[in-house]
C-alpha cells in the first residue's frame, strides 16, 4: 500500500494534514526574523573577501596560492580529481590541490564538549585514518588542539579494533600555537613507536597527527566546540599547514621514519584530493558514532562516508544483543570530490545517511562494509560495549575483500 | 559545505524589488527570472534577500526550534551563495540553492546538537489570555511536541511540505531524495503524527 501513497493528493480535508498546515503556518508566523540580516550578511561577506587589507589576507597570505589553484581546477573543469593509488614519499608540502568541503561537516557533527581524535586501524591490507570524538575540557582553541592532539598520540582508540602505532608513553607534553595561517605544535619527549611500525605506518601516524590538529581547530572556530565561535577569520582547516616539532626541533623525523615538515615549507597538510598522496582515511566508515556512546531509544540518524566501488552502495546489517536485526544496503550520495553536487564515480567518496528507529533497549553493533565479498562475521566486539576499557587488546579486523567498519553503541 | 544547485520553485509571492536603484524581477516563485539576472553577487544577495530572508528564518526555526540559530544557518546560506555565484549555471536555482543549504545546515546543527535535543519539549504555552488563545497555544505545542518525535526527514518533508507548500517532486530535489522516498518518509511521517497525537490526547484525558 505505501507504494500507493501519493503526497500530492493527500486530501485538503485530512484532519491531520490539515492541522499540521495550520499550526506550522502559526508557529512560523510567530518568528519575527530581525530585521538588520543583510547588514551582517554584507559585513561577513566583506570580512572574508580576500582583497587587499583583509584579515583573511593578513592572516593566510600564504595559503591563497593553494586557494587560487582549486579555483582554477574547478573553474576548469568542476572536479578535483584524487590521485589515489599513487602515493609517494617524501615531505609533503602545504601546495596543490585540495578541497576541504569536508571541514564544516567535520566541525558540526562533533557532539558538544568533546574534540575530533583521529585514530588508526587496518582496512583493505593498509593503515588508515578513522575518526573518533572525545571528551575534553579545554577552554580555547589552543588548548583545545593541544588536548586532541595529547589524546590522538598516547592514548589507545576507543573501539577495540582500532590499533595505535604509538608506543606508550610517560609524560607527553603537547603544546599547540594556533593562527588563522598555520597551527603549530610540539610534543615532547619525542613519540616512539609501537612494536611493528612501518615507513607507511610512520607516515599515516605524521598525518593522524595533521587531521587531528586540524579538526580541532576546525571545531574550536566554528562554534562547535567549547570556546563557541572565536573567529578567526579561516573557514577552510584542511587547506592550513600544521607544522610538528619534536621536543622543539624543526624537520624532525617521526619514529625515524617518516620526515616532518622543514624549511621552508610552512608545515604539512591533509592528504585528501592532494595530487601524489593517497587520501588516508579508512575507504568506509561510520561517522558519527563513538564507540560505547548511549542513545535515547527512538529514531536515531547514523551518517559516515565511503569510497565508492563498481555497485556504488554501502551495505549495512545492525545487530542487537548479538542478533542479527536489520540489513540494508544504501546508495552512496554526493561526492566530496564533485563538491557534493553529483553522486561519487568509483574511487570517489560518497556519503550516506541511515534513520536507525531504535525503539528497543540493548546493545546495538553497526557493521557497515563496501566490497564484493560476503557479508563479514560480527567481528566479537559486542562483549566491550557497555564500558569500553582503555587500554583493551587491539584486535584488528582481517584484511579481506570487504572494506568494514563497524561501531558498538548502547540503546536506553 | 557546498551544495548541488537545482531549481526547485517555491510558492512565496514576491514582486519586483528595487535594490540598489535597480530593478529586478522575481516570477511568483521568487525566483530570479532570466531577463533581469544581477549582474554581481552582492546585487542577487540583496534581492534574494528581501524575497527569501524572512521565509528562510521561519523554515529554518521551524527545523531547529531555536530562532537564533535559524538566523546564523540562513545567514550562512547567503554567504554560501555569495562565494559560488559566478560558478552558477543557473542563476534561476539560487532560491533552491539558498533553501537546500538551510535545510542541510539546520540537520548538520541538529545532529551536532544531540540526539537528546531532538526530543525536547516546546517551551509552556503562553500566558493565559482570552481563552481561545489558550486553547490555540495549547494545540500548537501539542502538534510541535507530536512532529518533534518523527524522524528528522519526517519532519523536514513534512514542513517542506505543509509550511512551504512544495510538491514531492520539489521536496525530493530539496532534499536529494528519490520521489518514492518523499513519500515513504511523508506517509509515515503522518501516520506517525496521527498516532502521537492521539497518545497525547488518551495521555491527557
Amino acid at each position: 500500500m505505501r507504494d500507493e501513497f501519493r503526497l500530492d493528493a493527500v486530501p485538503d480535508d485530512d484532519p491531520t494534514a490539515t492541522m499540521l498546515r495550520t499550526v506550522l503556518h502559526r508557529e512560523a508566523d510567530a518568528v519575527q526574523p530581525s530585521l538588520d540580516g543583510l547588514s551582517r550578511i554584507r559585513a561577513e561577506i566583506a570580512r572574508q573577501a580576500p582583497g587587499p587589507g583583509t584579515r583573511l589576507l593578513r592572516r593566510s597570505a600564504p595559503l591563497l596560492a593553494a586557494a587560487a589553484v582549486v579555483l582554477l581546477l574547478v573553474g576548469a573543469g568542476g572536479l578535483v580529481v584524487r590521485w589515489r593509488g599513487q602515493t609517494r614519499d617524501g615531505a609533503p608540502v602545504a601546495s596543490g590541490a585540495l578541497v576541504a568541503t569536508m571541514d564544516q561537516n567535520e566541525a558540526r557533527s562533533t557532539p558538544a564538549a568533546t574534540v575530533p581524535v583521529y585514530v588508526t586501524g587496518r582496512q583493505g591490507g593498509r593503515t588508515v585514518l578513522f575518526r573518533e570524538f572525545r571528551a575534553t575540557t579545554a577552554d580555547d582553541e589552543e588548548h583545545m588542539v593541544a588536548d586532541a592532539v595529547r589524546l590522538a598520540v598516547t592514548t589507545k582508540p576507543l573501539d577495540p579494533h582500532y590499533t595505535t602505532l604509538f608506543a606508550a608513553a610517560g609524560d607527553t607534553t603537547v603544546t599547540a600555537h594556533v593562527t588563522g595561517a598555520q597551527i603549530k605544535v610540539d610534543i615532547s619527549p619525542a613519540p616512539q613507536p609501537a612494536p611493528g611500525v612501518s615507513k607507511a605506518d610512520a607516515v599515516i601516524a605524521a598525518q593522524q597527527i595533521v587531521w587531528t590538529a586540524t579538526a580541532a581547530a576546525s571545531v574550536a572556530e566554528s562554534g562547535a566546540g567549547p570556546t563557541r565561535g572565536r573567529d578567526v577569520g579561516y573557514k577552510q582547516p584542511g587547506l592550513r599547514p600544521v607544522s610538528v616539532t619534536l621536543e622543539g626541533r624543526r624537520g624532525a623525523t617521526l619514529f625515524g621514519m617518516s620526515q616532518l615538515d622543514r624549511d621552508p615549507n610552512p608545515g604539512m597538510v591533509r592528504y585528501a584530493y592532494l595530487k601524489g598522496y593517497q587520501d588516508p582515511r579508512a575507504d568506509v566508515w561510520i561517522g558519527d558514532v563513538t564507540h560505547g556512546q548511549h542513545f535515547d531509544r527512538g529514531h536515531q540518524q547514523i551518517t559516515g562516508d565511503a569510497v565508492s566501488r563498481a555497485d556504488g552502495v554501502v551495505h549495512l546489517v545492525l545487530y542487537r544483543n548479538s542478533q542479527r536485526i536489520f540489513a540494508t544496503q544504501l546508495g552512496l550520495g554526493t561526492s566530496e570530490e564533485s563538491g557534493f553536487t553529483a553522486a561519487p564515480k568509483p574511487g570517489e567518496r560518497g556519503h550516506w545517511s541511515i534513520d536507525l528507529d531504535l525503539a528497543q533497549a540493548g546493545t546495538y553493533e553497526l557493521l557497515v562494509w563496501t566490497g564484493t565479498g560476503p557479508e563479514p562475521a560480527l567481528p566479537d566486539l559486542t562483549r566491550a560495549a557497555a564500558k569500553p576499557t582503555p587500554g583493551a587488546a587491539a584486535a584488528a579486523l582481517p584484511d579481506e575483500l570487504n572494506e568494514i567498519d563497524s561501531k558498538v553503541f548502547v540503546v536506553g | 559545505m557546498d551544495l548541488p544547485l537545482r531549481t526547485v520553485r517555491g510558492r512565496s509571492r514576491v514582486g519586483g524589488l528595487r535594490t540598489g536603484g535597480e530593478e529586478h524581477a522575481l516570477d511568483d516563485g521568487g525566483e530570479l527570472s532570466p531577463s533581469a539576472v544581477p549582474r554581481s553577487a552582492d546585487e542577487a544577495v540583496g534581492v534574494l534577500y528581501t524575497a527569501h530572508w524572512y521565509p528562510l528564518v521561519r523554515l529554518a526555526t521551524l527545523l531547529t526550534r531555536d530562532a537564533s540559530m535559524a538566523e546564523e544557518l540562513v545567514q550562512d546560506a547567503f554567504i554560501s551563495l555569495h562565494r559560488r555565484w559566478t560558478s552558477l549555471a543557473d542563476p534561476g536555482a539560487a532560491h533552491g540553492y539558498l533553501r537546500t543549504t538551510v535545510i542541510n545546515n539546520a540537520r548538520s546543527a541538529l545532529r551536532h546538537r544531540g540526539v537528546e535535543e531532538r526530543y525536547r519539549q516546546p517551551g509552556p504555552p503562553e500566558p493565559a489570555g482570552p481563552e481561545e488563545r489558550a486553547v490555540q497555544a495549547t494545540e500548537d505545542a501539542r502538534v510541535m511536541a507530536a512532529l518533534r518525535t518523527l524522524s528528522r526527514r519526517q519532519q523536514e518533508v513534512l514542513v517542506l511540505r505543509y509550511y512551504a507548500d512544495l510538491s514531492e517532486q520539489d521536496i525530493a530535489q530539496t532534499l536529494g531524495l528519490t520521489k518514492g522516498a518523499v513519500k515513504s518518509h511523508a506517509h509515515r511521517g503522518l501516520a506517525a503524527l496521527r498516532a502521537a497525537l492521539e497518545r497525547a490526547e488518551v495521555a491527557g484525558s
